[in-house]
This record gives structure tokens, sequence and C-alpha cells, in this order.
């Protein structure tokens, strides 16, 4: 099974405007407005997906001083596959000085979907991203489907958060796992915001910062707040 | 047959401020786990935090055997633990191993401060522990740790908790098998309960708490 490859590169070029590289996969990537170093995309899904043995794969950069805000036109539901897993990686390089803020909405498990999730991201020294991932355990009425998620960040060569996360219905009903439908995160790598006063942020090792809240219902998450606030300290010419 | 030093580092009576762990146990409490579920949360931690633990004690058993040091190893664990409530309470429980560790045999470190499954690492190289051995030692006293809070924090029978600590015997195992072969630091595990890590994080703020962590 090939991977069906969203591109979106943003390199700065000799003038000082922001040149982007677009190539379409089961998303395609539409400019949205640009201005100064910074440029929004928005993501587009090209047909239905996640289907069962979709490999959806995302790959993201922002060189050198430039602001890349990738934003999702709506959540992504994974259906039922039958059987066949759904692949989904995101590959995500940011330049020295450079930004990338990922505005993305929920990932939704039916019943039935069995999804991979791989999120691997280089942060050089001095660049900053911010990521949000919103992961809600079934529709209305339904307990979801089985999903793993496997990420690694890395800032300025080393490592600043390895994760996997093992969210199959045997495993999340352990306690002390997930204990609730959607978990709800924001991370900051690059830099460590401080979140509202009531928000958990967790401060990591390294230069970065993971706010995070586990609920029932999305609406209720803490991490809304926290994102506003992060995501405005960020591409401010925007 | 297992060596004197694997016992000692099994033993809680070994001076190192064990008795301030609840591995977990007080938070999950405290949030309202409830006791009938302590089997699955001993179960849940072998499956998540402790196989981080053991993987990160294996893999800096070999680096100190082969005279490496052990930043990298230090930086997996930390990008694996990413609460600094968490790192710091396993950095002070790793200062009583480093400090029992200094007055045996004078070690010392470049790194100040370990955190707890390095700092165990350290004295099982002293004592010439295999990483079998060592990835043992961190699944039993994790499990103990529960148990014996379990005591205090949660009136029951001390003969159910001993049947918790042979119920999770198997996935014991499993931990020991996967990570006593492991060299990488990037192959440690990085397996994640993420509920339970919010836990241990409020109990930074916990205000009436008998355990550390």
């Amino acid at each position: 099974m090939t991977a069906r490859t969203t591109r979106v590169l943003a390199r700065l070029t000799a003038d000082g405007s922001v040149q982007v590289e677009l190539a379409t996969g089961l998303l395609a990537p539409r400019v949205v407005r640009q201005h100064g170093t910074t440029v929004e995309i928005a993501l587009v899904a090209t047909g239905a997906t996640l289907l069962g043995g979709d490999h959806l794969r995302v790959e993201l950069s922002a060189q050198d001083g430039t602001c890349l805000v990738v934003r999702d036109v709506a959540g992504t539901v994974a259906y039922a596959g039958g059987g066949r897993i759904s692949h989904w990686d995101n590959e995500i390089q940011v330049g020295p000085s450079a930004r990338l803020v990922w505005h993305a909405e929920p990932l939704v498990l039916s019943d039935g979907a069995q999804v991979h999730r791989e999120t691997h991201a280089d942060v050089a020294g001095h660049g900053r991203l911010l990521l949000r991932d919103t992961v809600v355990l079934g529709r209305a009425g339904q307990a979801g489907g089985e999903l793993t998620c496997r990420t690694r960040i890395w800032h300025d060569g080393r490592p600043l958060l390895a994760e996997d996360l093992v969210l199959d219905r045997h495993t999340r009903a352990l306690p002390g796992v997930l204990g609730a439908r959607v978990l709800d995160t924001a991370t900051a790598a690059g830099w460590r915001p401080e979140g509202p006063p009531d928000a958990t942020v967790l401060h990591l090792a390294g230069e970065g910062a993971m706010a995070r809240s586990i609920v029932d219902e999305a609406h209720h998450s803490e991490i809304h707040a926290v994102w506003r606030q992060w995501a405005d300290q960020q591409c401010a010419s925007l | 047959m297992m060596s004197g030093g694997a016992l000692l580092l099994g033993d809680a009576r070994l001076p190192t401020g064990g008795h301030t762990q609840s591995a977990g146990l007080e938070p999950a409490l405290l949030t309202g786990l409830s006791p009938a579920s302590i089997p699955g949360f001993i179960v849940s931690r072998l499956r998540t935090c402790v196989r981080v633990d053991a993987g990160t004690a294996v893999v800096g058993l070999r680096l100190l055997y082969a005279g490496a040091p052990l930043d990298p190893v230090v930086d997996a664990w930390c990008a694996r633990t990413p609460s600094e409530v968490v790192q710091a309470a396993s950095i002070e429980a790793g200062r009583g191993y480093l400090r029992l560790h200094q007055r045996l045999t004078g070690f010392a470190t470049a790194t100040p401060a370990l955190p707890r499954p390095l700092a165990v690492a350290a004295l099982a190289h002293s004592w010439d522990l295999s990483a079998a051995e060592l990835a043992r030692i961190i699944c039993h006293d994790d499990v103990q740790s529960v148990c014996s809070a379990a005591l205090k924090l949660t009136p029951c029978d001390p003969v159910d908790t001993v049947s918790w600590a042979v119920a999770a015997g198997d996935e014991a195992d499993r931990v020991v098998t996967e990570v006593q072969g492991l060299d990488d630091p990037d192959d440690i595990p990085a397996a994640a309960a993420p509920e339970m890590e919010l836990w241990q994080h409020a109990h930074g703020n916990a205000s009436r708490r008998l355990f550390r962590a």
C-alpha cells in the first residue's frame, strides 16, 4: 500500500517573501492567505477518508525564518475498516527561527475503525512548533475503534517528547490509561509557554510544554483556552 | 541464582527512602481510583511507565558497562516522562540510591542527579547485576510499592496485596523479556498512560498526602 502524500513546504526567497511548494494526497493543501514571511494553508479532504486501508501521509516543512500556519477545514472521521488498518503519518520539519502551527481538528474513531498514526517532528534550534491533537473515541453513542499513536518530537538534535499511546479497547479499559473518550493535547516544542491558571501544563525537560485534558465531551476541554493563548503568541503578523 | 546485590536492591529495607513512594497509588486514590481497581492499576503501570523505567535502567546499565556517558539515556527517559512533577519525584527517589552508592563506594556521577531507574542501574553496575536482574528489580519494586502503599491508604488484608503481586507476575515477565536486550536509548519503550500522568502531576500540589509520589 503506497501512501498518498500531502506536502507543504515553505521557504524564504532572496527577496524575503515566502515561496510555497504544495502536493496533493488524500488531503489537498490550499493557500488561504500570505503576508510577509507568514503563509496560511488549509488542508481539504479530496474524498471520503479515513477508510480502512487508507495510508494518509502529511509532510509539513517550515524552512529557515518562515511561519507556516496549517488549518484543517474539518475534523476527520475514521470509518469502520472491515478489519483493514488505516495509517496516518505526519512528518514535520521546522527550520532555524521558523514557526509552524497546526490547528488540527479532531480525529474521530468510529466503531470498527483501526488507525495507526505516527507523528515525527524535527525542530531546529530557535524554531518553534505548536501542535493540536484531539482524539475522540467513538461517534455519538459509540465506544469507538482502536487507535495507536506514536509520537516522536526532536528539538535541536535531542529527543523532546516520545510517546506511544495504545488505545485498543482492552488497554484503555485499564485504570489510569484514559478514563474518558476525548484526549485533547496541545504540544509546544522549541519554547515553553505558560497556560491559563486552571489548565494542566506539563513542563517537558527540554524546551517544550504539553497541555492535556481528558474529558467526555470535546467542548469541555481546557485545551481550547490554552490553544488560543499559545497560538496567539506565534506568527503575530497574521 | 539471584545475586546478593539483586536481592538487596529488591528489598524495601534497603535504606534508600522507598517508604516515601506509593508508585502513583496515592495520587490515583485521591483522584477517585476505586480500591477494587488496584490490581488493574498495577498492570497498567507495568504496561506503561514501568516498561519505560525498566528499559531506561537496562540501557543505562549497558552504557555503564561500556564506560559511556549516561546523557543520551537521561534525555530518552525525560522525553518519555513529560510531567516535571513526575520527573522531580523520580530524581528525588534516585537521590536515595546515589547517596547509598556514594557512601559504599565513593561513586560519583558526572550528572549530579539521576532519575530513579538510572540511579538503581548505577548500583546494579557496581554489584555486577545482569540486565534481566535489573529489569526484574524495577518491576518488582513498582508492584511492591503499590502493594505496601495500599495497606496504608486503603484498609485491606495484607494477603490480598500479595495475591495482586502474584497475579501481575506474567505481565512483569513480559516486561523483563521485552527490555532485557535493549542497548539503544531510542528503543526504550515509550508506552504512556495519560490519565495516570495527570493524576501524578496533580500530586505536586496535593495538600494532604502520605507519599511523595
